[in-house]
């Protein structure tokens, strides 16, 4: 799964690793050793569940840099959902998938990014940490992390630090880590994780798909009002991002649904100005799987489905 | 030095850690059942069973299956005695040109392995990683569920409309 | 007549037990001893002069063994239909892709390497990308031949067309596009040539290895018998696979090397310079009478060749006429024209002009009947080429049970009660209207100008003392069942099991030759040359058993597998090992020829083509999401008239994989270019359908019986596949009252029909 580059690789330009270019491979024990290695070898590659890196490397699209496995740092492999969710950087999507089933509720946007990244056999690899750290804006779980207010653990030659998820991507492909940094996990408050949530795409077709544009939207209520909103746009600029904009329209709105679901009065009236609110702060380019317009005005309409299916799941 | 375990066979190979198992399958083990079409984790013809789940062998470092069970479409089954898939397979004359259909077959061994009801939807969503060209994938689909209900006789195979991708609402 | 006992039975595919296990080896599974692997040096330019090819550092890369050129490649011009074909570009380089170079080493990953420091010096020159720029004044030239960039021109004229549109009370005109459609088979292209004492020794999974064998001898430069040519299975083709440049390359850097040289494509690169179905853009006009009558047709069509030549002539003739098979025009005349650009070259696939032909005609024609207040089905039934008839180019229409697929299709779909105004349409709640589109389709099953000196097929069997019983055709199986299919028609002659059987593969030194697997003739063509050499095998044991027993043979019967004489029987297999004995093990030899009814046309370009021509109605229902513009196929009902059909299940599987495919191109796939670089070359941007994308498919066939086919069977893989476009595209219309005239029909682009005019839509910045 490697996104479209702004390049196709005409085979001419296309460098292949050579054999004697085989990234060299180092397996570290803990997160101090792997801080060191990083420092040691600058532009060194992560391996996580490799499904981004082995085909970027394959492709020529990566330098053949060593290569850092992160199978055997425990830390990146907790799942820990008592309370405040942690989940390492190491964690699948299938692991994500088993321990939150619909029935459970929480982080239910996560869920259903998780679900529609890959196929089964990709979900069974590819993690959180690298799903984020590659940094992609339409990268599937980045918009729900940033409606569970989530956030991000980083270790690095100077100690640990902990960042809100949004402050990790800094353009399309970057990330805020710098030399040395490893994701150690990502945390969810406890009462973020119950907030409920959905996940939306437009996708092209039903089967592996990436997103045109996707947006994710949580909802804090309290006796049928929304006290605090969140929503956040994919594939909609250089990075995921929320729409604060949007989010206050939503808070103080009387969650009027009528029997079918679907909204009425305030409701209504507020889910269309926070699409117009996203569609105002949407900044989407022009590529191979859309133009740019197009994604703008589909921003709207994804936000406001995903915000609909959020409210649906309110108790009442 | 890489120790695999393949449909219960042990292996030592040489190599690279980061080779892509499917490489290593196809090349070192002779085991060409399994498929390169993309080598990009996009068309599921490598798919390969891990421990019981279904991978993208052609994305998953050799290093990966160490000390895990392989099962490729080579393991499914024994000659003269095919698994229940293989036969439903061969039953709805499910394979055409048949290049995409180890990869389906092992997909489809982790959808059939669960017991209880299964849904053409969620056959449909256990197979969203596998493309294939020719069939339309209509007689695949009947496959898995026919092959499904002779493993598991006592689940209540129920027919529905399928609603792929549709997340859970 | 008693009842079939395997002819029209879902007898399990005899091939499918390897398939199913992974025995069955493709050619990405072949290992010859000392085989090398091979990379190709592509242009990444898309026009331009080679000043010079450095290939010092590739020559040192550790296991290289062979490096080579155009300097090593014979100075022929070749080319199935014209002689603009070089294996490595000589002087000038012509899309980007275009093979320069190419290199043999021990491992692919040192070819690889090795291709990669092959240095270029290419002067660039201006390119042309659009082929009405091609065509215009002061163009680049892409070949000094053809000053105009004008490959193939095709013209045809039936009738008074002037007096045709004089006297017509409505003239409709419109235009439609179509576009570049990647074959998407999943087994990526290659080939492995070895080269030994003068001769060539290919493996190639093409599917007309014995035309592919005239041109690849003829490039080589040498004489065809040197060439032989073993077809392993295919992973797929649908018209991709026919001739390339891949196997000549190979067999130039195995001449070099003096090993065996295997070229495996990876995806990218085989999305990027596999030849997609060529994009088309077609200017039809229809003179109607005020009944509904069609009295005449005007199209003008321009495909596009790409770089050189493949098989777009003959896609870009079908895409003219062969729509006058499925309706009565009356008069017409049109003029395709295949224009040079600076891309990948363009080739058949599936459907082969026709589906894009009837995907304008198809909508035009509801247009008409709106327009007319018609019903579209009454002024389809009103204007089809019926059974007996011989239409105005000369083909003559053994059978044709298009009005009962018509009916049928409608009776499945509920097509009848689909919505008649826009506001029914859009009644539905959830943001989505609904609409259903009827199309119908046609096709041939072969087409008789293909191999030039001779149509038909010839089969022979091989029945061993021991039992073993093997068929040897030259049309390759390419996973569509026809190796079942032909085991079929020998067990219903002879009595046998055709699980028991094997249909050998196709391998020049061995083999019938034939014009191959093309055309949709398989079925048709090999089968009745397979049911001709059952009828020699039952004839010979029929002669054998009486003579064994000593009574005239009029007095043996041969039925259900067993000879009868007076009061004693012989089974087949028992006869069989006595055949043997009595000829110290030769094998039974039974040979069978088939010369099918069809003629060469003329100059004119009148005469019957095929045997036998195939009819379906489909119809198609779609949910339009009318906030996204996305649309989704809910509902699909095939009707066909293949004449018998001897194996249902594997037709069935045809019908639904073509419906597939359809879907896929109508909604989704595209090869996107810019500046003649494919911006898509991966199944993540290339979309195929998926699990989910495919409604359920009803498929039925309708009773029909073809006097020119086995058993009366004819032809199923492309007339699937040629109504589909158009059955969804009118099937969105009737959703959303818009007309769509290029494809994908993509929910970018019906966004901006429902919501105004928005940017530039379709290929991106």
């Amino acid at each position: 799964m490697t996104p479209a580059t702004p390049f196709a690789t005409p085979f001419a330009t296309r460098s292949a690793p050579a054999p004697t270019a085989t990234p060299a491979y180092l397996r570290p024990a803990t997160v101090g050793e792997t801080v060191g290695l990083l420092t040691r070898h600058p532009g060194a590659h992560l391996l996580a569940g490799g499904s981004d890196l082995m085909n970027e490397l394959r492709l020529g699209l990566l330098p053949p840099a060593t290569v850092i496995d992160t199978a055997d740092l425990p830390e990146l492999h907790v799942l820990s959902a008592d309370g405040d969710i942690v989940l390492g950087a190491g964690i699948t999507m299938r692991h994500l998938l088993t321990a939150f089933p619909p029935a459970d509720g929480r982080l239910r946007a996560l869920r259903q990014a998780a679900d529609l990244l890959g196929g089964r056999q990709i979900q069974a690899v590819a993690t959180l940490g690298g799903n984020i750290c590659h940094a992609s804006p339409a990268a599937e779980t980045a918009p729900p992390l940033l409606v569970h207010d989530t956030l991000a653990r980083i270790a690095g030659p100077h100690g640990e630090r902990t960042i809100p998820v949004a402050d990790l991507w800094t353009a399309p492909r970057r990330t805020s880590l710098t030399s040395g940094e490893i994701l150690l996990d990502l945390r969810i408050p406890a009462a973020c994780a119950t907030r409920p949530s959905a996940y939306r795409r437009i996708e092209l077709r039903r089967s592996v798909d990436i997103a045109v544009v996707s947006a994710a939207a949580a909802l804090e209520t309290h006796d049928g009002t929304i006290h605090a909103a969140r929503l956040a746009l994919g594939a909609a600029g250089p990075v995921p991002f929320r729409v604060p904009e949007a989010e206050r329209l939503l808070t103080g709105v009387e969650l009027t649904l009528d029997a079918d679901g679907a909204p009425t009065g305030p409701l209504a009236t507020a889910l269309a100005q926070a699409a117009q609110a996203c569609t105002a702060a949407a900044r989407p380019i022009s590529d191979v799987r859309s133009g740019a317009e197009y994604r703008r005005q589909m921003t709207a309409v994804v936000a406001r489905r995903a915000l609909e299916a959020a409210a649906r799941k309110v108790s009442p | 030095m890489i120790d695999l375990r393949v449909n219960g066979t042990p292996y030592t190979v040489d190599g690279s850690p980061l080779r892509p198992l499917a490489g290593v399958l196809r090349e070192e083990l002779g085991l060409t059942g399994t498929k390169l079409g993309c080598e990009a984790g996009d068309c599921g013809a490598c798919t390969v069973l891990l421990d019981g789940q279904a991978v993208a062998s052609c994305l998953l470092p050799a290093v990966r299956a160490e000390g895990k069970t392989v099962t490729t479409v080579e393991g499914l089954g024994a000659p003269g005695h095919p698994h229940p898939l293989q036969e439903a397979f061969k039953r709805h004359a499910a394979s055409q040109c048949g290049f995409c259909i180890p990869g389906i077959l092992m997909a489809a061994t982790e959808i059939v392995a669960r017991p209880g009801p299964l849904t053409r939807a969620d056959v449909v969503a256990g197979l969203t990683g596998n493309l294939c060209r020719c069939t339309g994938y209509a007689a695949v689909i009947d496959a898995v569920l026919d092959a499904h209900a002779q493993l598991h006789p006592a689940a209540q195979t129920q027919e529905t409309t399928a609603t792929p991708g549709a997340p859970d609402a | 007549m008693r009842e079939p006992r395997w002819v029209g039975r879902d007898v399990p595919q005899i091939d499918t037990d390897d398939k199913l296990s992974g025995a069955t080896a493709y050619l990405g599974d072949l290992a010859l001893p000392r085989m090398l692997h091979g990379a190709i040096v592509r242009s990444p330019v898309p026009h331009g002069r080679i000043r010079g090819i450095d290939l010092t550092r590739a020559r040192k890369v550790p296991g290289v063994q062979a490096v080579v050129t155009a300097a090593d490649a014979p100075h022929v011009a070749f080319g199935p239909y014209t002689p603009d074909w070089e294996i490595l570009a000589r002087h000038k380089v012509r899309f980007v892709g275009d093979e320069v170079a190419a290199v043999a080493a021990t491992t692919p990953e040192a070819a690889r390497e090795a291709a990669a420091l092959v240095t270029l010096d290419i002067e660039e020159l201006p390119a042309v990308f659009d082929p009405a720029l091609a065509l215009a004044e002061g163009a680049p030239v892409i070949w000094d031949e053809h000053p105009d960039n004008v490959s193939t021109l095709f013209t045809i004229e039936r009738g008074d067309v002037t007096a045709a549109f004089d006297r017509a009370d409505l003239v409709f005109e419109d235009t439609y596009a179509t576009n570049r459609i990647y074959h998407a088979y999943l087994e990526p292209i290659g080939a492995i040539a070895a080269y030994e004492h003068g001769s060539y020794l290919m493996h190639v999974p093409t599917h007309i290895p014995y035309r592919a064998r005239l041109t690849y001898a003829a490039a080589l430069g040498v004489d065809v018998d040197r060439v032989r040519i073993v077809v392993p299975p295919i992973g797929g083709s649908f018209g991709a696979k026919y001739e390339m440049n891949t196997p000549l390359i190979a067999a130039l850097l195995a001449r070099q090397a003096g090993r065996p040289v295997r070229i495996l494509f990876d995806r990218e690169e085989d999305a990027a310079v596999a030849h997609p179905r060529p994009p088309f853009v077609f200017q039809h006009r229809i003179a109607v009478g005020s009944d509904g009558t069609f009295l005449g047709r005007q199209t003008d069509v321009i495909g596009v060749a790409g770089a050189r030549t493949y098989w777009s002539p003959t896609v870009v003739a079908t895409a003219v006429h062969r729509v006058d098979s499925l309706y009565r025009f009356g008069a017409m005349s049109g003029r395709g024209r295949l224009i040079y650009t600076n891309e990948n070259p363009t080739t058949c696939m599936r459907g082969f002009g026709n589906a894009e032909a009837l995907f304008g005609i198809e909508q035009m024609i509801d247009d008409i009947a709106a327009k007319l207040g018609h019903d579209p089905v009454d002024i389809r039934l009103r204007n089809a080429v019926r059974e007996g008839e011989t239409t105005i180019h000369g083909w003559h229409i053994s059978s044709s049970k298009l009005p009962q697929c018509i009916e049928r299709v409608q009776r499945m779909s509920g097509y009848p009660h689909r919505p008649r105004t826009p506001a029914e349409a859009t009644g539905t709640p959830g943001g989505v209207a609904r609409g259903m589109g009827l199309a119908i389709g046609h096709h041939v099953s072969g087409y008789r100008t293909i191999l030039g000196d001779y149509d038909g097929s010839s089969a022979f069997l091989r029945l061993g003392a021991d039992g073993d019983v093997s068929l040897y055709v030259g049309e390759p199986d390419i996973g569509q069942g026809q190796r079942t299919v032909l085991a079929q028609i020998v067990a219903e002659k002879l009595g046998l099991d055709p699980g028991r059987m094997s249909v050998h593969g196709v391998d020049s030194a061995l083999s019938p030759a034939a014009v191959g697997t093309l055309a949709s003739r398989a079925t048709t063509m090999a089968g009745m040359a397979t049911l001709a050499a059952a009828d020699d095998a039952r004839a010979k044991l029929t002669a054998f058993a009486a003579a064994h027993w000593g009574i005239p043979a009029t007095d043996v019967t041969f039925d259900d597998g067993v000879l009868t004489g007076t009061g004693t029987t012989l089974p087949v297999r028992e006869a069989l090992r006595l055949y043997g004995v009595a000829n110290c093990g030769l094998p039974l030899l039974a040979t069978g020829v088939h010369h099918p009814p069809t003629t060469v046309p003329d100059k004119d370009k009148y005469g019957n083509p095929s045997a036998a021509y195939p009819f379906a109605a489909h119809v198609a229902e779609v949910e339009v999401d009318l906030a996204t513009g996305q649309v989704t196929v809910t509902g699909y009902w095939a009707a066909h008239d293949s004449g018998t059909v001897i194996n249902p299940a594997t037709a069935r599987g045809q019908v639904i994989g073509a419906v597939a495919q359809g879907i896929g191109w109508a909604l989704m796939e595209d090869v996107v270019l810019r500046d003649g670089v494919v911006r898509n070359p991966n199944f993540l941007d290339y979309r195929i359908p998926g699990a989910g994308d495919i409604p359920d498919v009803q498929v039925e066939f309708v009773d029909g019986y073809e006097p020119n086919g086995p058993y009366g069977a004819k032809s199923v893989a492309e007339a699937a596949i040629n109504p589909v476009v158009a059955a969804i595209a009118n099937a969105v219309h009737n959703a959303t009252g818009h007309r769509f005239h290029e494809l994908p029909i993509t929910a970018e682009r019906v966004f901006w029909r429902l919501h105004g005019t928005g940017p530039n839509v379709g290929s991106p910045a």
